[in-house]
């Protein structure tokens, strides 16, 4: 589900932290989306058809596919799709994304990048 | 005199055989005269004490010679023979019948005798001598000359003598003279010999002295076997190659020497690669520009020392840091190159690992930081579950030491870059004075809890540099919060901007503990702390300045720094500003 049929903001994270991810789900999930946690990259692959989120969280460091290549692939495949790159690395080492959010996270800039990549989020 | 010179004139006669020699003929010839008188009844003795007394002269003479001849001393005096020689000829031809003797003619033998001699004054004694022997009659035996044919007797025939002496004389000046000549010449070729013999000695002296060195030289090389070292000529054309080239890249000396070329031992698209970036330079060879990149820099008198890549005899590569120099002659033109290699695969290998490993560790202490100040502030910021004053208060410091530990990775992550120099800078043309007015800020409430009056004084007009707003307002933060904590309460810290000679000059000065005189070349160093420093027990890991210095240094900029302890510090940066920046 997703804004474009009608359903809230959904986001997929994918993290292979699970403190790191459920703290990128409280706020989100305080900013009034719908959340999905993938722990690998070739898992929110997987799911990535079933659940069309409006906006996907990558983690850089990741086991097996990176989140490098991850970003890679989703811009192949999924061009309009926006993703959100979040990490612990120096901002520099980033790869081209849509918006960053570099960790730790804050309330502010989970919303800053929700209203910078999802034009249908409204804050609650 | 040497032997040789010696031995020659013993044996030659020409220039002076004994008197015993020289009076043989004549005693001989007399004594046949006097046995012919004695013997043949038609001749006799006219006056025979005249006879007697000559000879008795000529025994004289002859007992003399042999005296002369034996006793080398005396031969010098040899020349009295002849004279007596003389006389007593005269006297037998007086005592045989004067003017018609047969024996006048003997005295041809002593005349020659004295003639023999280098002076031409010898002539005249000849002459004289002879002609007073031949007037002996007139002078002894009491004649007198009855007419003009007895006179011209007394005159003739020692002319004769005389010319006969003149001609002795001079065949005898003549021989003298080429005996001196071939002497001088023996003389010479001795000197030129023992000339030839030294020269000889010492050419061989240096030849050892040579041989010698050369083996030191070769024994010093040999030793280097951790290092390459190959020599070449100016084309690269390889004349030495040393143990450590043999290891490094698997080929003998007798392999490569005079037959293999220095540039074939690199990756050719390297050299090429260089060459584009030296713009091609020519060098002293046309024909490899390759060789000509690798060396342009010692051709031009300076040594370069940079990394390469070499080819190793199986085709295998390995990195290495490569030294070259030039080589010159007396006259100090090029003649060579000398190749100094060390194989710095593992150093670089190592180098990477540990960059990696900084980088893996970075992220490990990052990761549950992150995760600390992400849920802190979840607390903090709950609506539903509002804390109390005292709970907000204790959320505060441990997020403001989670922050700060964050900071600490930051820092030593950024160190361990700048020490590979993997640190980049996102540089665009800034405004100094926004920076300056940010950091001043965002200290200031620091400034106030330290109780320490912070200013800033800035130009009116914009201040552009080329650079990254980001790491300068970081350097920035770092002089101003450094001046902040070794200021005690009370005291001052003022931050100076101002354009000077197209640089921009931030200067942040304090009235706080001071740095020792001798700590000041050290402040920048990794992990350095002051002993002012520690003595005030001042918290801090040493790591801000070197971090500062590396930020300043990147940007083409100067750090300085003036200290008086107990009275204050001055830290100065000077950047070049946008015109003047290097490309």
């Amino acid at each position: 589900m997703s804004v474009a049929t009608g359903g809230p903001v959904t986001v997929l994270i994918v993290d292979d932290s699970e403190d790191q991810a459920n703290l990128l789900r409280r706020h989100f999930e305080h900013a009034g989306c719908d959340v999905v946690i993938s722990g690998t990259a070739e898992q929110a692959l997987g799911v990535y058809a079933s659940v069309q989120p409006d906006l996907t969280v990558v983690d850089l460091m990741l086991p097996g596919m990176t989140g490098w290549e991850l970003n890679d692939v989703l811009s192949a495949e999924y061009p309009e799709s926006p993703v959100a790159i979040s990490s612990v690395l120096d901002v520099q080492s980033y790869p081209r994304a849509d918006a960053l959010l570099p960790k730790p996270v804050s309330r502010a800039s989970v919303r800053q990048a929700l209203m910078s990549c999802v034009p249908g989020w409204v804050a609650p | 005199m040497n032997p040789v010179s010696t031995v020659f004139r013993q044996f030659v006669f020409i220039d002076n055989p004994s008197p015993i020699v020289k009076q043989l003929p004549t005693v001989t010839v007399f004594t046949a005269a006097v046995l012919l008188v004695v013997a043949v009844p038609d001749l006799l003795f006219s006056d025979l004490g005249a006879a007697i007394a000559g000879m008795a002269g000529m025994a004289l003479a002859t007992g003399l010679s042999l005296l002369f001849g034996l006793k080398t001393s005396l031969t010098h005096l040899a020349l009295i023979i002849p004279f007596i020689d003389l006389f007593a000829i005269g006297l037998l031809r007086m005592g045989t019948g004067g003017a018609i003797s047969l024996f006048g003619g003997l005295m041809i033998l002593p005349v020659i005798w004295i003639a023999n001699q280098p002076a031409r004054r010898y002539i005249v004694f000849a002459a004289i001598g002879a002609s007073l022997a031949l007037t002996l009659p007139y002078t002894l035996g009491g004649l007198e000359p009855q007419n003009s044919t007895d006179w011209l007797r007394g005159f003739i025939t020692p002319t004769v003598y005389a010319i006969a002496a003149a001609i002795v004389n001079e065949m005898s000046r003549q021989a003298a003279g080429r005996v001196a000549a071939i002497h001088e010449l023996a003389d010479e070729r001795d000197v030129m010999l023992r000339g030839a013999v030294d020269y000889a000695e010492r050419l061989s002296e240096n030849e050892d002295r040579l041989r010698a060195a050369d083996r030191l030289t070769r024994s010093v090389l040999d030793a280097v076997t951790e290092q390459s070292v190959i020599g070449s000529d100016v084309t690269g054309l390889i004349d030495v190659w040393n143990p450590g080239a043999e290891k490094m890249l698997g080929l003998k000396p007798a392999q490569t020497q005079g037959r293999r070329y220095v540039h074939e031992f690199h990756v050719e698209t390297e050299l090429l690669g260089r060459s584009r970036e030296l713009n091609y330079p020519p060098g002293e060879t046309v024909l490899n520009p390759g060789f000509s990149a690798l060396v342009e820099s010692a051709r031009l008198g300076k040594a370069e020392v940079r990394q390469w890549t070499y080819v190793r005899a199986d085709g295998t590569t390995l990195t290495v840091e490569l030294a070259v120099t030039r080589r010159v002659d007396e006259q100090g033109s090029t003649v060579g190159y000398i190749f100094v290699a060390t194989d710095v695969t593992q150093a670089l290998e190592v180098s990477r690992l540990k960059d990696e490993f900084v980088g893996l560790i970075s992220h490990e202490l990052r990761t549950p930081l992150s995760s600390i100040l992400g849920y802190l502030e979840l607390m903090r910021d709950d609506e539903e579950n509002p804390l109390s004053d005292e709970q907000v208060q204790y959320l505060g410091v441990a997020e403001r030491n989670a922050h700060r530990l964050l900071r600490l990775v930051g820092d030593l992550l950024f160190t361990a870059q700048v020490g590979s120099s993997t640190f980049s800078l996102d540089t665009s043309l800034i405004e100094i004075r926004p920076i300056i007015t940010s950091s001043v800020e965002s200290a200031t409430p620091n400034a106030d809890t330290a109780g320490v009056a912070l200013s800033a004084k800035m130009p009116k007009t914009p201040v552009l540099v080329l650079g990254d707003a980001q790491r300068l307002g970081q350097a920035i933060d770092n002089l101003i919060s450094n001046a902040i904590k070794f200021t005690p309460r009370g005291g001052k810290v003022a931050v100076d901007v101002v354009v000077e000679a197209n640089h921009a000059v931030i200067t942040v000065t304090d009235t706080g503990m001071g740095i020792p005189a001798d700590e000041l070349d050290q402040l920048f160093a990794r992990f350095f702390r002051a002993s002012t420093a520690t003595r005030a027990a001042v918290p801090g890991v040493g790591l801000g300045l070197s971090i500062t210095k590396a930020i300043i240094v990147a940007h083409h900029g100067e750090l300085d720094v003036q200290s008086t302890v107990g009275k204050g510090t001055s830290f100065i940066v000077r950047l070049p500003m946008n015109e003047s920046i290097p490309v």
